[in-house]
């Protein structure tokens, strides 16, 4: 994989994460859950900066970033306030991995990039009641 | 030929990168290429791709084994922290192993590293713990970006992500007492 193509496939995690914080977002009562709401509203923030970012630097390569779809699957119904949580676990864990994949394909401070933002996924997994990880965002060593 | 002085490789330490690509079942993939964007290698230019990368594995084993020593000895002095710093303590076993496993250090119980005291404070002892964590994550971060091979770095990147997950779940320290 070529790093402009790694570029890519962390722009498509981040377009899911912002479609997916969003909905949460709209979906959580911000007088009955003001916590939660707090920490998606800001998941979407910090999502929404990372895809600007990624945007940018693929079109420095002289590429065109590739757009979001319409929608994106949640990894539940997303009802309850439990299942909200976990979704949003669940797209910081995705952006967990996919930055920890960009890591590889990269060098430099593109590497140095994606080095800092694989550990902000991975703390804001806590954020979402995730728990501290031996090898977060590197699937084949969770069993270490 | 003599070997080079300054970058003793042994056989050992040769294989520690070679048992992370085996551990993350990715053995085989070749190296990264170097970018146009990579830091200067400087001195390092010399090493060999798997040497560099090999003496990366060796540090951070090192650092992880000085760190853990230290978080063990605020636990030992204070009982009361045990708890808290019993995820550091698995967690630092956890990266150790996957360097040393092949010979990358020593066992982190057995590496001659200079007796750790913590201090008498427990507040102090937390927050020295926490500092020395912090640097830890720093280290891990900067030998991840270092790093030659894409899957190396990728591996040391993530337990730079661990240690800043661990520490944000410590209690604050508290002033020192008195």
């Amino acid at each position: 994989m070529t790093p402009l193509e790694a570029l890519q496939a962390t722009l498509a995690a981040e377009h899911a994460a912002v479609w997916t914080f969003g909905t949460l977002g709209a979906r959580t009562s911000q007088s009955a859950s003001p916590q939660l709401y707090e920490r998606l509203r800001e998941s979407h923030l910090v999502h929404r900066n990372r895809r600007d970012q990624l945007s940018r630097e693929i079109r420095d390569l002289g590429d065109q970033p590739a757009a979001a779809a319409p929608a994106y699957a949640l990894s539940n119904p997303a009802v309850t306030i439990d299942e909200i949580t976990s979704a949003a676990l669940a797209a910081e864990a995705a952006c967990t991995a996919s930055y920890a994949d960009l890591v590889t394909h990269t060098s430099g401070a593109r590497r140095a990039w994606a080095v800092s933002a694989l550990t902000n996924a991975a703390v804001r997994k806590l954020a979402f009641q995730g728990s501290p990880e031996i090898f977060p965002g590197v699937g084949e060593l969770t069993d270490r | 030929m003599l070997d080079s002085p300054r970058h003793p490789v042994s056989r050992r330490t040769a294989l520690a990168v070679g048992t992370v690509a085996a551990a993350t079942a990715l053995a085989g993939c070749e190296l990264d290429p170097p970018e146009d964007d990579a830091p200067g290698k400087g001195p390092d230019a010399l090493l060999s791709d798997e040497e560099h990368d090999t003496d990366l594995a060796g540090k951070a084993a090192r650092s992880i084994s000085t760190t853990l020593n230290e978080v063990r000895a605020a636990a030992n002095r204070h009982v009361g922290l045990a708890q808290a710093l019993a995820g550091l303590v698995a967690m630092h076993e956890a990266h150790h192993a996957l360097l040393a496993d092949s010979g990358a250090d020593q066992d982190p119980s057995t590496s001659p590293s200079a007796p750790v005291t913590a201090p008498p404070s427990s507040g102090e002892a937390l927050s020295r713990v926490t500092t020395s964590e912090r640097k830890l994550a720093q280290r891990l971060e900067d030998w991840a970006v270092n790093a030659r091979s894409g899957q190396f770095a990728r591996v040391l990147a993530s337990m730079a992500a661990s240690v800043a997950q661990h520490v944000s779940v410590l209690p604050k320290a508290k002033e020192p007492a008195g």
